[in-house]
């Protein structure tokens, strides 16, 4: 296979390396990175089923909330954040 | 047959673009059919074919085969295909009319025929701390691993069903160490189902689980049978206490063991996916000795709603090469319900692909024999582990709603939210009917939530013209 383009984008602020081709998850998962997001309770989450049917991957994308990490594809420049669901008023949304 | 038009009118519409689907769009357009294919991914070829240069993972010399004829019938017969990737179907109103979440927007379209083919899901079960960020299902882990992310990192792989030895397999392959794997079902229990087992197919497929078993070495310990019965945080990373089970996944006190890892992998099987199908009014049933939910279909895998077919893992867990052929007797069947003009040939077709089917049907058998979950699982479960990972629904939650006199799923689900997430109840319901009928007198009359638009969740923005 030829080599892939590589780029970087932010996961809360810190400089992540992706492929063309890799979803934001598993660019985040290759550099360890396994926290998603953040319950009402205060619990920590990240990515279950890798498939986009559980929405525990879910992060603020370019301050879009609520994008399934596993489904979306990396991008250079794409600002991701840790969601916090306590703070988004996620009962409204 | 009549042509798409700009207000979207299809002869056939597939939902759903993996072996099933790819197979059905490509016989009915090859039999003249004007066909919309809908794929929520941007990738056709479902979880496990795929174009290799498209998707960065590795495929088996048997997947590699079957991937090559399944997109040469697709390319071949694309002229007729319009494919719609990053698109879902969110809901279906009257009369076939499906409500599409596109990249381009909102859009609605009508077909005369429609196959649904949105494959499976993993049975997931609960126990304490499975919430923890690094606990993976097994199938999930899976697509990662292929893709060579967990290379350098430590995994435990547990649950049960024919994926966990797959895992093991591919996580060795691509320099991941396999801690040990858990297995609920024993090799007793699997081999009790001979029928399954003995024939040609269940052999062979068997051996491939066995060299993928030796390839990731003999020192990796398999603890059989066996269930995780709680994870923790521990020194920056994962540690899961394992006990020895009964045959009726009860567990056996003091047999435990102790594990640490980067990452766990746990899930107990795959289930078909029947959101979709109950939007559009299709019958469900439940399968005991499976212990999962199928679509209600004919031998021509038509549904009880006339016009509606259902092929593939949607419609019952069988693997790739059972969806390919289902593809094509489903689109078969969806033509002639058109009215579409006999062929010559049509009759051996049938025939012939039916016959190449018979030895999945056993194989199914297996397949749902070495997943299905014991009766006495819920007995790890404490009062505090959360059973609707969206709403964080406990066992304690349920357990009171049920003493305060929940009459079934519907109600249970009023009173707690649970199942109103996210996942829209796909991973908790299971346990929720088990823990209902653990916590009262109710008759073990198993039901799913109500269906409700949308069948996946989707903003304003999708909706608006």
């Amino acid at each position: 296979m030829a080599p892939k383009d590589k780029f970087t984008f932010t996961v809360n602020g810190a400089l992540v390396e992706a492929e063309r081709g890799q979803t934001i998850a598993e660019a985040m998962l290759a550099k360890g990175l396994i926290h998603c997001r953040t319950t009402r309770s205060g619990e920590e989450r990240g990515v279950f089923c890798a498939m986009g049917a559980c929405f525990e991957c879910r992060m603020i994308v370019d301050g879009q909330p609520n994008v399934r990490t596993c489904m979306t594809p990396a991008g250079p420049g794409l600002i991701v954040e840790t969601q916090d669901d306590a703070s988004l008023g996620e009962r409204d949304v | 047959m009549m042509q798409a038009s700009a207000n979207g009118t299809f002869d056939l519409a597939v939902i759903g673009a993996g072996p099933a689907g790819l197979s059905a769009a490509s016989e009915a357009a090859g039999r003249g059919l004007k066909v919309l294919l809908v794929e929520e991914t941007s990738r056709a070829g479902g979880k496990v074919l795929h174009r290799e240069e498209e998707s960065g993972a590795i495929l088996a010399g048997a997947e590699q085969k079957a991937a090559a004829e399944l997109f040469a019938r697709y390319e071949e017969a694309s002229r007729n295909i319009e494919s719609l990737f990053d698109a879902l179907v969110w809901g279906a109103g009257e009369d076939k009319e499906l409500y599409l979440r596109t990249a381009a927007g909102p859009r609605t379209v009508r077909a005369s025929a429609v196959i649904l083919c949105p494959g499976a899901l993993e049975r997931v079960l609960p126990f304490p701390g499975w919430t923890m960020p690094g606990i993976f299902t097994v199938g999930g882990l899976n697509s990662l691993a292929k893709k060579g992310l967990l290379a350098g990192r430590k995994v435990l792989v547990a649950g049960s069903g024919p994926l966990l030895p797959v895992l093991a397999g591919n996580l060795s392959q691509t320099g991941a160490e396999v801690v040990a794997v858990v297995s609920g079902t024993s090799w007793s229990h699997l081999l009790s189902h001979a029928g399954g087992a003995f024939s040609r197919l269940g052999l062979s497929r068997l051996s491939q689980g066995l060299s993928l078993w030796r390839s990731f070495g003999l020192r990796t310990p398999v603890v059989s049978p066996a269930v995780i019965r709680r994870a923790a945080r521990g020194g920056g990373q994962l540690e899961a206490e394992t006990v020895r089970v009964d045959s009726d996944w009860r567990p056996v006190s003091d047999e435990t063991r102790r594990f640490r890892a980067d990452i766990l992998a746990v899930s107990y099987g795959l289930v078909p996916s029947v959101e979709l199908a109950r939007q559009f009014g299709c019958e469900t049933r439940w399968l005991e000795d499976a212990a999962y939910w199928s679509v209600v279909h004919n031998e021509d895998y038509e549904t009880t709603i006339p016009g509606v077919y259902v092929a593939g893992d949607g419609a019952g867990i069988s693997g790739y090469e059972a969806a390919m052929i289902e593809g094509r007797l489903a689109a078969f069947a969806a033509c002639s319900g058109l009215g579409l003009e006999k062929r010559s040939g049509d009759i051996k077709f049938k025939q012939r692909l039916r016959s190449r089917l018979k030895p999945y049907e056993k194989f199914a058998g297996l397949l749902a024999a070495m997943s299905a979950p014991g009766r006495g699982y819920s007995d790890i479960l404490t009062d505090d582990t959360v059973v609707c990972r969206c709403e964080e629904v406990t066992v304690a939650d349920i357990k009171r709603a049920c003493g305060n006199g929940a009459v079934d799923i519907n109600d249970l689900k009023r009173r707690t939210r649970l199942g109103m997430g996210h996942c829209q109840a796909r991973f908790c319901g299971l346990t929720a009917n088990e823990l209902l009928f653990k916590f009262t007198d109710l008759e073990r009359d198993r039901r799913l939530f109500t269906p409700r638009l949308p069948v996946k969740p989707v903003t304003f923005r999708d909706l608006a013209e």
